[in-house]
């Protein structure tokens, strides 16, 4: 009977997880970086208020590639207020992991 | 020659003339064939010659088949002129859905350069790869392009800068329909005329 309970749940999470990693898509963020939200000291997430003015949290992994004038630079280097593009990944806008943060000038 | 003789020889000249132009004349040029010699001669294949049909795809209308330096496909071509705006940092997609080996030309210039990548996504995407065949920064290009593969084949366009960019395309070709895909996931598609339903309808003279 445990044996069978076991299998069942195995083959549900088997399921949600594959529907779950069939629907990421990948998504473009362009806006004003307006807070940084710090886990033991680091950035974890980057709240972004976009062009449609709408705010939206991206996960700095330890993954991301951030980037000022095509060099690297660290993730503490992020501030409140630089316009970045961020190009991330997951099932929606919101939480994504960012793929990568690119600093760039300013929109007019 | 005295003149029996001369009336003699043109009457059988006549005559000839009238049997030739009955038996293989008017059988072979106007398929009239009164005496039956035509068809007993084969001549009246002369007038109704079989054309060599060229083998178009019936089934499949649309599937280009060779025919030399020819491709005939069975269907009308498509043309299409759009303008559109790369929003700063903003990129978006524009792609035309063509079967494999039908052709289109095309011609897009940009305000200032662009990043872009012409590619192809086929038909069953995402389980085959996307297939790059141009990269670079530019601001226009023009050319023809021959689908290696069923799919959409058209350009990913980046803008680069913090200013928007217009970029204004022109396209003819066989395709069915173009999609635009935008960098919040939206994804439109364009229904595109065939050539003669864009033509005006033909005025009549009096």
């Amino acid at each position: 009977m445990n044996k069978q309970i076991v299998v069942a749940v195995f083959l549900l999470f088997s399921s949600l997880f594959s529907t779950a990693a069939y629907s990421h898509e990948s998504f473009r963020t362009i806006g004003v970086i307006e807070n940084l939200i710090l886990k033991e000291e680091e950035v974890n997430y980057i709240q972004v208020r976009n062009q449609n003015d709408q705010s939206v949290q991206l996960w700095i992994s330890g993954a991301t590639e951030i980037s000022k004038d095509d060099q690297a630079i660290e993730k503490s280097e992020l501030e409140v207020g630089n316009t970045v593009v961020v190009d991330s990944y997951g099932d929606g806008y919101n939480y994504s992991e960012a793929l990568t943060v690119r600093i760039v000038p300013a929109i007019p | 020659m005295p003149p029996r003789k001369l009336l003699k020889a043109c009457i059988i000249s006549f005559l000839a003339t009238v049997v030739l132009a009955v038996t293989v004349v008017l059988p072979a040029e106007y398929g009239i064939d009164v005496l039956g010699t035509g068809r007993a001669l084969g001549l009246t294949a002369i007038d109704q010659p079989v054309l060599e049909d060229v083998s178009m795809d019936i089934e499949n209308p649309g599937q280009p088949v060779a025919d030399g330096p020819i491709t005939h496909l069975g269907t009308l071509y498509r043309v299409e002129s759009r303008e559109i705006i790369l929003q700063p940092y903003d990129y978006i997609e524009y792609k035309y859905h063509l079967v494999q080996g039908a052709s289109m030309l095309f011609a897009w210039s940009a305000e200032s350069p662009v990043n872009q990548d012409f590619h192809g996504d086929p038909e069953n995407y995402p389980e085959e790869p996307t297939e790059s065949f141009n990269t670079s920064t530019r601001s226009r290009d023009s050319g023809s392009f021959v689908a290696p593969f069923p799919g959409v084949h058209g350009w990913f366009w980046e803008n680069p800068g913090p200013t928007p960019i217009r970029i204004q395309l022109y396209s003819a070709g066989f395709y069915d329909f173009s999609v635009e895909i935008r960098s919040n996931r939206e994804r439109i598609r364009h229904e595109l005329a065939p050539i003669s339903d864009q033509m005006p309808a033909e005025e009549e003279t009096p």
